[in-house]
Protein backbone atom coordinates (compact mmCIF):
# COMPACT_ATOMS: atom_id res chain seq x y z
CA UNK A 1 0.00 0.00 0.00
CA UNK A 2 1.25 3.49 -0.85
CA UNK A 3 0.40 6.35 1.52
CA UNK A 4 1.23 10.02 1.42
CA UNK A 5 1.79 12.06 4.58
CA UNK A 6 1.74 15.85 4.59
CA UNK A 7 2.73 18.10 7.48
CA UNK A 8 1.60 21.66 6.83
CA UNK A 9 3.52 23.57 9.46
CA UNK A 10 3.46 27.29 10.24
CA UNK A 11 6.70 27.87 8.36
CA UNK A 12 7.41 24.71 6.35
CA UNK A 13 5.37 22.04 4.57
CA UNK A 14 6.74 18.52 4.49
CA UNK A 15 5.59 15.60 2.32
CA UNK A 16 6.56 11.92 2.48
CA UNK A 17 5.57 8.75 0.67
CA UNK A 18 5.31 5.53 2.66
CA UNK A 19 5.58 2.55 0.37
CA UNK A 20 5.24 -0.99 1.72
CA UNK A 21 6.24 0.09 5.16
CA UNK A 22 9.30 2.13 4.16
CA UNK A 23 9.82 5.86 3.73
CA UNK A 24 10.26 6.27 -0.01
CA UNK A 25 10.93 9.95 -0.53
CA UNK A 26 10.34 13.27 1.16
CA UNK A 27 10.44 16.94 0.33
CA UNK A 28 10.26 20.20 2.25
CA UNK A 29 8.90 23.56 1.03
CA UNK A 30 8.01 26.94 2.55
CA UNK A 31 4.35 27.07 3.57
CA UNK A 32 3.90 30.78 2.90
CA UNK A 33 0.33 31.98 3.03
CA UNK A 34 -0.91 29.73 0.24
CA UNK A 35 -0.88 26.53 2.26
CA UNK A 36 -2.93 24.51 -0.20
CA UNK A 37 -0.67 25.34 -3.14
CA UNK A 38 2.46 24.65 -1.11
CA UNK A 39 1.03 21.28 -0.06
CA UNK A 40 -0.03 20.41 -3.60
CA UNK A 41 3.43 21.27 -4.95
CA UNK A 42 5.17 19.39 -2.18
CA UNK A 43 3.03 16.32 -2.76
CA UNK A 44 3.47 16.39 -6.53
CA UNK A 45 7.21 16.77 -5.97
CA UNK A 46 7.50 13.59 -3.89
CA UNK A 47 5.23 11.65 -6.25
CA UNK A 48 7.33 12.67 -9.24
CA UNK A 49 10.63 11.77 -7.63
CA UNK A 50 9.24 8.41 -6.48
CA UNK A 51 7.78 7.78 -9.93
CA UNK A 52 4.33 7.17 -8.48
CA UNK A 53 1.10 8.53 -9.90
CA UNK A 54 -1.48 10.16 -7.66
CA UNK A 55 -4.00 7.40 -8.40
CA UNK A 56 -1.67 4.80 -6.85
CA UNK A 57 -1.81 6.57 -3.49
CA UNK A 58 -4.31 4.83 -1.20
CA UNK A 59 -4.70 7.85 1.08
CA UNK A 60 -3.27 11.32 1.68
CA UNK A 61 -3.06 12.10 5.39
CA UNK A 62 -2.37 15.63 6.61
CA UNK A 63 -1.20 17.07 9.93
CA UNK A 64 0.23 20.39 11.13
CA UNK A 65 -1.32 23.77 11.96
CA UNK A 66 -2.43 24.19 8.34
CA UNK A 67 -4.13 20.81 8.04
CA UNK A 68 -7.63 22.30 7.76
CA UNK A 69 -6.54 24.29 4.72
CA UNK A 70 -5.89 21.15 2.65
CA UNK A 71 -9.22 20.06 1.11
CA UNK A 72 -7.68 17.32 -1.05
CA UNK A 73 -6.45 15.32 1.95
CA UNK A 74 -8.34 12.14 2.85
CA UNK A 75 -7.53 12.21 6.56
CA UNK A 76 -6.59 14.80 9.15
CA UNK A 77 -4.33 13.69 11.96
CA UNK A 78 -3.64 15.79 15.07
CA UNK A 79 -0.08 17.06 15.53
CA UNK A 80 0.16 15.22 18.86
CA UNK A 81 -0.74 11.90 17.26
CA UNK A 82 1.43 12.37 14.18
CA UNK A 83 4.52 13.25 16.24
CA UNK A 84 4.04 10.15 18.40
CA UNK A 85 3.22 7.85 15.47
CA UNK A 86 6.20 9.06 13.45
CA UNK A 87 8.58 8.09 16.22
CA UNK A 88 6.78 4.80 16.88
CA UNK A 89 7.00 3.92 13.21
CA UNK A 90 10.76 4.43 13.01
CA UNK A 91 11.84 3.68 16.58
CA UNK A 92 9.39 1.18 18.12
CA UNK A 93 11.00 1.10 21.58
CA UNK A 94 10.75 4.88 22.22
CA UNK A 95 8.34 6.26 24.81
CA UNK A 96 8.27 9.97 24.12
CA UNK A 97 8.86 12.79 21.64
CA UNK A 98 9.76 16.46 21.91
CA UNK A 99 8.55 18.33 18.83
CA UNK A 100 10.17 21.73 18.31
CA UNK A 101 8.26 23.43 15.51
CA UNK A 102 8.01 26.89 14.01
CA UNK A 103 5.00 28.19 15.91
CA UNK A 104 4.41 25.45 18.41
CA UNK A 105 6.26 23.19 20.79
CA UNK A 106 4.88 19.92 22.06
CA UNK A 107 5.96 17.10 24.28
CA UNK A 108 4.19 13.74 23.98
CA UNK A 109 4.56 10.71 26.22
CA UNK A 110 3.30 7.33 24.98
CA UNK A 111 3.63 3.61 25.62
CA UNK A 112 6.23 1.96 23.40
CA UNK A 113 4.25 1.10 20.28
CA UNK A 114 1.02 2.00 22.09
CA UNK A 115 -1.29 4.81 23.03
CA UNK A 116 -0.60 8.36 24.17
CA UNK A 117 -0.22 8.74 27.93
CA UNK A 118 0.12 12.52 28.27
CA UNK A 119 1.15 15.61 26.34
CA UNK A 120 1.83 19.33 26.71
CA UNK A 121 1.64 21.88 23.97
CA UNK A 122 2.39 25.57 23.51
CA UNK A 123 0.81 27.26 20.53
CA UNK A 124 -0.30 30.56 22.08
CA UNK A 125 3.04 32.22 22.72
CA UNK A 126 6.10 32.37 20.49
CA UNK A 127 8.49 31.94 23.43
CA UNK A 128 10.37 28.69 23.04
CA UNK A 129 9.38 28.18 19.40
CA UNK A 130 11.13 28.45 16.05
CA UNK A 131 9.67 31.93 15.63
CA UNK A 132 11.62 33.00 18.72
CA UNK A 133 14.83 31.73 17.15
CA UNK A 134 13.97 33.34 13.79
CA UNK A 135 13.36 36.71 15.42
CA UNK A 136 16.64 36.56 17.36
CA UNK A 137 18.58 35.47 14.29
CA UNK A 138 17.28 38.55 12.48
CA UNK A 139 18.21 41.05 15.20
CA UNK A 140 21.66 39.47 15.51
CA UNK A 141 22.24 39.15 11.78
CA UNK A 142 23.23 35.49 12.12
CA UNK A 143 21.66 32.74 10.01
CA UNK A 144 19.49 30.32 11.97
CA UNK A 145 21.50 27.37 10.67
CA UNK A 146 24.75 28.90 11.94
CA UNK A 147 23.51 29.56 15.46
CA UNK A 148 23.88 26.03 16.86
CA UNK A 149 27.58 25.59 16.11
CA UNK A 150 28.39 29.16 17.15
CA UNK A 151 26.74 28.75 20.55
CA UNK A 152 28.82 25.65 21.31
CA UNK A 153 31.91 27.91 21.39
CA UNK A 154 30.40 30.03 24.16
CA UNK A 155 32.59 30.57 27.20
CA UNK A 156 30.54 33.00 29.35
CA UNK A 157 27.01 32.81 30.74
CA UNK A 158 24.51 35.27 29.28
CA UNK A 159 20.89 35.07 30.36
CA UNK A 160 18.00 36.38 28.31
CA UNK A 161 15.50 37.09 31.06
CA UNK A 162 12.51 38.22 28.98
CA UNK A 163 10.19 35.43 28.02
CA UNK A 164 8.33 37.41 25.36
CA UNK A 165 9.90 37.53 21.88
CA UNK A 166 9.19 41.25 21.58
CA UNK A 167 10.94 42.03 24.88
CA UNK A 168 13.75 39.53 24.29
CA UNK A 169 14.51 41.30 20.99
CA UNK A 170 15.31 44.53 22.84
CA UNK A 171 17.30 42.59 25.42
CA UNK A 172 19.38 40.95 22.69
CA UNK A 173 19.90 44.30 20.94
CA UNK A 174 21.21 45.86 24.15
CA UNK A 175 23.53 42.88 24.68
CA UNK A 176 24.86 43.44 21.16
CA UNK A 177 25.35 47.16 21.95
CA UNK A 178 27.25 46.20 25.09
CA UNK A 179 29.50 44.15 22.80
CA UNK A 180 28.78 40.90 24.56
CA UNK A 181 30.32 38.15 22.37
CA UNK A 182 27.73 36.86 19.91
CA UNK A 183 28.45 33.22 20.73
CA UNK A 184 27.48 33.88 24.36
CA UNK A 185 24.30 35.77 23.43
CA UNK A 186 23.28 32.96 21.07
CA UNK A 187 23.80 30.42 23.81
CA UNK A 188 21.65 32.60 26.09
CA UNK A 189 18.92 32.51 23.42
CA UNK A 190 19.19 28.72 23.19
CA UNK A 191 19.01 28.41 26.97
CA UNK A 192 15.84 30.48 26.98
CA UNK A 193 14.20 28.17 24.42
CA UNK A 194 15.44 25.05 26.20
CA UNK A 195 14.09 26.19 29.55
CA UNK A 196 10.62 26.71 28.09
CA UNK A 197 10.72 23.25 26.54
CA UNK A 198 12.06 21.77 29.77
CA UNK A 199 9.03 23.13 31.63
CA UNK A 200 6.81 21.11 29.29
CA UNK A 201 9.04 18.03 29.55
CA UNK A 202 8.67 18.17 33.32
CA UNK A 203 4.93 18.63 33.25
CA UNK A 204 4.59 15.51 31.10
CA UNK A 205 7.34 13.51 32.81
CA UNK A 206 9.27 11.89 29.97
CA UNK A 207 11.38 8.76 30.39
CA UNK A 208 14.91 8.55 28.97
CA UNK A 209 13.65 6.86 25.83
CA UNK A 210 12.61 9.82 23.76
CA UNK A 211 13.64 11.73 20.69
CA UNK A 212 13.63 15.33 19.54
CA UNK A 213 11.99 16.23 16.22
CA UNK A 214 11.00 19.38 14.32
CA UNK A 215 13.17 22.03 12.70
CA UNK A 216 14.80 23.16 15.95
CA UNK A 217 16.10 19.61 16.53
CA UNK A 218 18.68 20.44 13.85
CA UNK A 219 20.13 23.10 16.15
CA UNK A 220 22.91 21.42 18.15
CA UNK A 221 23.03 24.35 20.56
CA UNK A 222 19.41 23.92 21.63
CA UNK A 223 19.87 20.16 21.98
CA UNK A 224 22.97 20.74 24.15
CA UNK A 225 21.10 23.18 26.43
CA UNK A 226 18.15 20.81 26.71
CA UNK A 227 20.45 17.89 27.51
CA UNK A 228 22.04 19.98 30.25
CA UNK A 229 18.64 20.67 31.80
CA UNK A 230 17.26 17.14 31.38
CA UNK A 231 20.57 15.57 32.45
CA UNK A 232 20.32 12.90 29.72
CA UNK A 233 21.61 12.44 26.19
CA UNK A 234 18.99 13.22 23.59
CA UNK A 235 18.61 11.42 20.30
CA UNK A 236 17.63 13.21 17.10
CA UNK A 237 16.41 11.18 14.11
CA UNK A 238 18.17 11.55 10.79
CA UNK A 239 15.55 13.86 9.28
CA UNK A 240 13.82 15.40 12.30
CA UNK A 241 11.61 17.68 10.21
CA UNK A 242 9.68 14.94 8.41
CA UNK A 243 8.76 12.72 11.36
CA UNK A 244 5.26 14.12 11.79
CA UNK A 245 4.52 13.72 8.07
CA UNK A 246 5.59 10.07 8.38
CA UNK A 247 3.44 9.77 11.50
CA UNK A 248 0.38 11.15 9.69
CA UNK A 249 0.76 8.58 6.90
CA UNK A 250 1.37 5.80 9.43
CA UNK A 251 -1.71 6.81 11.43
CA UNK A 252 -3.75 6.69 8.23
CA UNK A 253 -2.47 3.20 7.43
CA UNK A 254 -3.41 1.93 10.90
CA UNK A 255 -6.88 3.39 10.64
CA UNK A 256 -7.27 1.78 7.24
CA UNK A 257 -6.55 -1.68 8.57
CA UNK B 1 10.01 73.90 48.14
CA UNK B 2 11.17 72.56 44.77
CA UNK B 3 11.52 68.84 44.06
CA UNK B 4 12.35 66.71 41.04
CA UNK B 5 10.87 63.39 39.91
CA UNK B 6 12.60 61.29 37.26
CA UNK B 7 10.84 58.31 35.68
CA UNK B 8 13.01 56.05 33.48
CA UNK B 9 10.77 53.71 31.52
CA UNK B 10 11.69 51.10 28.94
CA UNK B 11 10.95 53.41 26.02
CA UNK B 12 10.89 56.96 27.42
CA UNK B 13 12.47 58.96 30.23
CA UNK B 14 10.32 61.59 31.95
CA UNK B 15 11.18 64.35 34.45
CA UNK B 16 8.95 66.77 36.37
CA UNK B 17 9.89 69.74 38.57
CA UNK B 18 7.29 70.35 41.26
CA UNK B 19 7.11 73.60 43.24
CA UNK B 20 4.76 73.85 46.19
CA UNK B 21 1.62 72.52 44.56
CA UNK B 22 2.28 73.06 40.90
CA UNK B 23 4.10 71.52 37.98
CA UNK B 24 6.85 73.96 37.07
CA UNK B 25 8.33 72.10 34.10
CA UNK B 26 8.37 68.65 32.52
CA UNK B 27 10.18 66.84 29.75
CA UNK B 28 9.96 63.51 27.91
CA UNK B 29 12.72 61.90 25.86
CA UNK B 30 13.29 58.50 24.29
CA UNK B 31 15.29 56.10 26.47
CA UNK B 32 18.64 55.30 24.90
CA UNK B 33 20.61 52.13 25.55
CA UNK B 34 22.06 53.74 28.69
CA UNK B 35 19.44 54.46 31.37
CA UNK B 36 21.81 56.61 33.41
CA UNK B 37 22.50 58.88 30.41
CA UNK B 38 18.76 59.09 29.74
CA UNK B 39 18.23 60.18 33.36
CA UNK B 40 20.90 62.85 33.11
CA UNK B 41 19.68 64.21 29.77
CA UNK B 42 16.00 64.43 30.72
CA UNK B 43 16.99 66.12 34.00
CA UNK B 44 19.17 68.69 32.20
CA UNK B 45 16.29 69.38 29.81
CA UNK B 46 13.74 69.95 32.54
CA UNK B 47 16.13 72.13 34.56
CA UNK B 48 16.78 74.28 31.48
CA UNK B 49 13.05 74.65 30.89
CA UNK B 50 12.53 75.79 34.49
CA UNK B 51 15.71 77.92 34.48
CA UNK B 52 16.94 76.10 37.59
CA UNK B 53 20.00 74.12 38.67
CA UNK B 54 20.24 70.62 40.15
CA UNK B 55 21.32 72.21 43.47
CA UNK B 56 17.97 74.03 43.60
CA UNK B 57 16.17 70.70 43.94
CA UNK B 58 15.46 70.06 47.58
CA UNK B 59 14.73 66.39 47.03
CA UNK B 60 15.04 64.11 44.02
CA UNK B 61 13.11 60.83 43.62
CA UNK B 62 13.61 58.37 40.79
CA UNK B 63 11.11 55.80 39.62
CA UNK B 64 10.45 53.41 36.74
CA UNK B 65 12.31 50.49 35.29
CA UNK B 66 15.67 52.34 35.39
CA UNK B 67 15.18 54.03 38.77
CA UNK B 68 18.15 52.37 40.49
CA UNK B 69 20.73 53.82 38.09
CA UNK B 70 20.01 57.52 38.72
CA UNK B 71 23.06 58.55 40.80
CA UNK B 72 21.75 61.98 41.84
CA UNK B 73 18.43 60.70 43.23
CA UNK B 74 18.03 60.78 47.01
CA UNK B 75 15.58 57.90 46.91
CA UNK B 76 13.93 55.55 44.45
CA UNK B 77 10.29 54.58 44.76
CA UNK B 78 8.34 51.96 42.80
CA UNK B 79 6.41 53.22 39.79
CA UNK B 80 3.21 51.68 41.18
CA UNK B 81 3.25 54.07 44.15
CA UNK B 82 4.32 57.00 41.98
CA UNK B 83 1.54 56.48 39.44
CA UNK B 84 -1.08 56.37 42.17
CA UNK B 85 0.38 59.48 43.76
CA UNK B 86 0.54 61.37 40.45
CA UNK B 87 -2.96 60.29 39.39
CA UNK B 88 -4.30 61.45 42.76
CA UNK B 89 -2.78 64.89 42.15
CA UNK B 90 -4.59 65.31 38.82
CA UNK B 91 -7.79 63.58 39.91
CA UNK B 92 -8.25 63.46 43.71
CA UNK B 93 -11.28 61.17 43.21
CA UNK B 94 -9.14 58.58 41.37
CA UNK B 95 -9.61 55.03 42.70
CA UNK B 96 -8.55 52.83 39.75
CA UNK B 97 -5.57 53.61 37.56
CA UNK B 98 -4.49 51.92 34.39
CA UNK B 99 -0.91 52.72 33.52
CA UNK B 100 0.34 51.27 30.30
CA UNK B 101 3.81 51.92 29.07
CA UNK B 102 5.93 50.24 26.44
CA UNK B 103 7.00 47.22 28.40
CA UNK B 104 4.38 46.75 31.06
CA UNK B 105 0.81 47.32 32.05
CA UNK B 106 -0.39 47.98 35.60
CA UNK B 107 -3.87 48.10 37.05
CA UNK B 108 -3.69 49.94 40.37
CA UNK B 109 -6.29 50.55 43.07
CA UNK B 110 -5.74 53.43 45.48
CA UNK B 111 -7.50 55.08 48.41
CA UNK B 112 -8.67 58.67 48.89
CA UNK B 113 -5.10 59.72 49.74
CA UNK B 114 -3.56 58.28 46.59
CA UNK B 115 -2.05 55.35 48.51
CA UNK B 116 -1.90 52.01 46.69
CA UNK B 117 -4.30 49.40 48.09
CA UNK B 118 -3.87 46.72 45.40
CA UNK B 119 -2.35 46.21 41.97
CA UNK B 120 -1.81 43.66 39.23
CA UNK B 121 0.81 43.89 36.56
CA UNK B 122 1.78 42.31 33.29
CA UNK B 123 5.39 42.69 32.32
CA UNK B 124 5.94 39.26 30.81
CA UNK B 125 4.09 39.48 27.52
CA UNK B 126 4.07 42.25 24.91
CA UNK B 127 0.52 41.39 23.86
CA UNK B 128 -0.81 43.26 26.89
CA UNK B 129 1.60 46.18 26.73
CA UNK B 130 2.11 49.29 24.63
CA UNK B 131 4.79 47.50 22.66
CA UNK B 132 2.12 45.54 20.79
CA UNK B 133 0.88 48.85 19.35
CA UNK B 134 4.42 49.88 18.44
CA UNK B 135 4.99 46.59 16.63
CA UNK B 136 1.76 46.92 14.64
CA UNK B 137 2.45 50.58 13.84
CA UNK B 138 5.91 49.73 12.53
CA UNK B 139 4.63 46.77 10.64
CA UNK B 140 1.80 48.71 8.96
CA UNK B 141 4.03 51.74 8.49
CA UNK B 142 1.63 54.02 10.38
CA UNK B 143 2.97 56.60 12.87
CA UNK B 144 2.27 55.33 16.40
CA UNK B 145 0.48 58.54 17.38
CA UNK B 146 -1.95 58.24 14.44
CA UNK B 147 -2.90 54.60 14.78
CA UNK B 148 -5.65 55.18 17.34
CA UNK B 149 -7.45 57.73 15.16
CA UNK B 150 -7.01 55.56 12.09
CA UNK B 151 -8.47 52.55 13.90
CA UNK B 152 -11.62 54.55 14.67
CA UNK B 153 -12.23 55.06 10.95
CA UNK B 154 -12.95 51.35 10.56
CA UNK B 155 -16.52 50.15 10.67
CA UNK B 156 -17.20 48.18 13.83
CA UNK B 157 -14.57 46.12 15.64
CA UNK B 158 -12.42 45.56 12.55
CA UNK B 159 -11.01 42.14 11.79
CA UNK B 160 -10.53 39.76 14.72
CA UNK B 161 -6.90 39.13 15.67
CA UNK B 162 -7.12 35.65 17.13
CA UNK B 163 -3.43 35.15 17.99
CA UNK B 164 -2.58 36.23 21.47
CA UNK B 165 1.14 36.50 20.81
CA UNK B 166 2.26 39.66 19.01
CA UNK B 167 4.66 37.65 16.88
CA UNK B 168 1.90 35.31 15.71
CA UNK B 169 -0.49 38.25 15.27
CA UNK B 170 1.97 39.75 12.81
CA UNK B 171 1.66 36.68 10.57
CA UNK B 172 -2.11 36.86 10.92
CA UNK B 173 -2.05 40.49 9.81
CA UNK B 174 0.01 39.60 6.73
CA UNK B 175 -2.76 37.29 5.54
CA UNK B 176 -5.40 39.95 6.23
CA UNK B 177 -3.50 42.50 4.17
CA UNK B 178 -3.09 40.00 1.32
CA UNK B 179 -6.85 39.47 1.39
CA UNK B 180 -7.27 43.21 0.90
CA UNK B 181 -8.37 44.13 4.44
CA UNK B 182 -7.72 47.86 5.04
CA UNK B 183 -5.12 49.12 7.50
CA UNK B 184 -7.81 50.80 9.58
CA UNK B 185 -9.67 47.51 9.99
CA UNK B 186 -6.46 45.74 11.02
CA UNK B 187 -5.66 48.53 13.48
CA UNK B 188 -9.19 48.37 14.85
CA UNK B 189 -8.65 44.65 15.45
CA UNK B 190 -5.31 45.31 17.17
CA UNK B 191 -6.77 48.04 19.43
CA UNK B 192 -9.74 45.81 20.23
CA UNK B 193 -7.41 42.94 21.17
CA UNK B 194 -5.34 45.16 23.44
CA UNK B 195 -8.45 46.67 25.08
CA UNK B 196 -9.74 43.15 25.81
CA UNK B 197 -6.46 42.10 27.40
CA UNK B 198 -6.38 45.25 29.53
CA UNK B 199 -9.96 44.75 30.64
CA UNK B 200 -8.94 41.34 31.97
CA UNK B 201 -6.19 42.91 34.05
CA UNK B 202 -8.51 45.64 35.38
CA UNK B 203 -11.19 43.10 36.29
CA UNK B 204 -8.67 41.24 38.40
CA UNK B 205 -7.94 44.31 40.50
CA UNK B 206 -11.60 45.42 40.46
CA UNK B 207 -12.75 48.67 38.92
CA UNK B 208 -14.04 51.47 41.09
CA UNK B 209 -14.69 54.99 39.83
CA UNK B 210 -13.08 57.32 39.12
CA UNK B 211 -11.05 55.56 36.49
CA UNK B 212 -7.78 57.09 35.26
CA UNK B 213 -5.53 56.12 32.36
CA UNK B 214 -1.88 57.12 32.37
CA UNK B 215 1.15 56.20 30.29
CA UNK B 216 1.61 56.33 26.55
CA UNK B 217 -1.49 54.26 25.79
CA UNK B 218 -3.70 57.12 27.06
CA UNK B 219 -2.71 58.94 23.85
CA UNK B 220 -4.27 56.20 21.72
CA UNK B 221 -8.00 56.98 21.37
CA UNK B 222 -8.51 53.68 19.56
CA UNK B 223 -7.68 51.74 22.71
CA UNK B 224 -9.14 54.29 25.18
CA UNK B 225 -12.58 54.48 23.47
CA UNK B 226 -12.86 50.70 23.17
CA UNK B 227 -11.86 50.26 26.79
CA UNK B 228 -14.43 52.84 27.92
CA UNK B 229 -17.12 50.94 26.03
CA UNK B 230 -16.10 47.61 27.53
CA UNK B 231 -15.95 48.98 31.08
CA UNK B 232 -18.99 51.18 30.58
CA UNK B 233 -17.22 54.06 32.29
CA UNK B 234 -15.44 57.21 31.16
CA UNK B 235 -11.68 57.42 31.52
CA UNK B 236 -10.02 60.50 32.99
CA UNK B 237 -6.83 61.49 31.22
CA UNK B 238 -4.64 64.41 32.24
CA UNK B 239 -3.03 66.84 29.78
CA UNK B 240 0.19 64.80 29.59
CA UNK B 241 -0.46 61.18 30.63
CA UNK B 242 3.19 60.17 30.27
CA UNK B 243 4.40 62.35 33.15
CA UNK B 244 2.10 60.95 35.86
CA UNK B 245 4.80 58.66 37.31
CA UNK B 246 7.50 61.35 37.33
CA UNK B 247 5.05 63.78 38.91
CA UNK B 248 4.20 61.24 41.61
CA UNK B 249 7.93 60.83 42.27
CA UNK B 250 8.35 64.61 42.63
CA UNK B 251 5.38 64.76 45.06
CA UNK B 252 6.91 61.93 47.10
CA UNK B 253 10.09 64.03 47.10
CA UNK B 254 8.19 66.95 48.54
CA UNK B 255 6.65 64.81 51.30
CA UNK B 256 9.99 63.24 52.14
CA UNK B 257 11.75 66.61 52.22
CA UNK B 258 9.06 68.01 54.52
CA UNK B 259 9.45 65.05 56.87
CA UNK B 260 13.23 65.43 56.82
CA UNK B 261 13.03 69.19 57.47
CA UNK B 262 10.61 68.62 60.34
CA UNK B 263 12.97 66.09 61.93
CA UNK B 264 15.89 68.48 61.54
CA UNK B 265 14.06 71.35 63.21
CA UNK B 266 13.00 69.06 66.06
CA UNK B 267 16.57 67.93 66.75
CA UNK B 268 17.93 71.47 66.68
Amino acid sequence: MILAGLDVGALWTKAVILKDGAVAVYSVARTGDMAEEAAEQCLNGVLASAGISRSDVAAVAVTGVGKKLIPFADKQVSEIVSAAKGIQYLYPDMEGVIDLGGESTRVVKFEAGGGIVDYAQNDKCAAGTGMFLDAMSKVMGIKVEDMGALSLQSTAEVNITSMCVAFAESEVVSQVHRQTPKKDIVRGIHKSIASRVYGMVNSVGLSEKNMVIGGLALNVGIIACLEELMKIKLAVPENPRIISAIGAAFAASQQGE
Amino acid sequence: MITLGVDIGSLTGKAVIFRDHEILAWDIILTGPDSMETGKTVTENVLNKAGLKLEDMEFIVSTGYGRIVIPFAHKNISEISCHAKGAHYFFPTARTILDMGGQDCKAIRCDENGKVTDFVMNDKCAAGAGRSMGIMADFLNVPLEQMGELSLQAAGDGVPISSMCVVFARSEVISYLREGVSKSEVLAGACEALASRVRGLLTRVGIQNDFIISGGIAKNPGVVKRLEQKLNTAANICFEPQIVGALGAAIFGKELAEKRNKKRSETQ
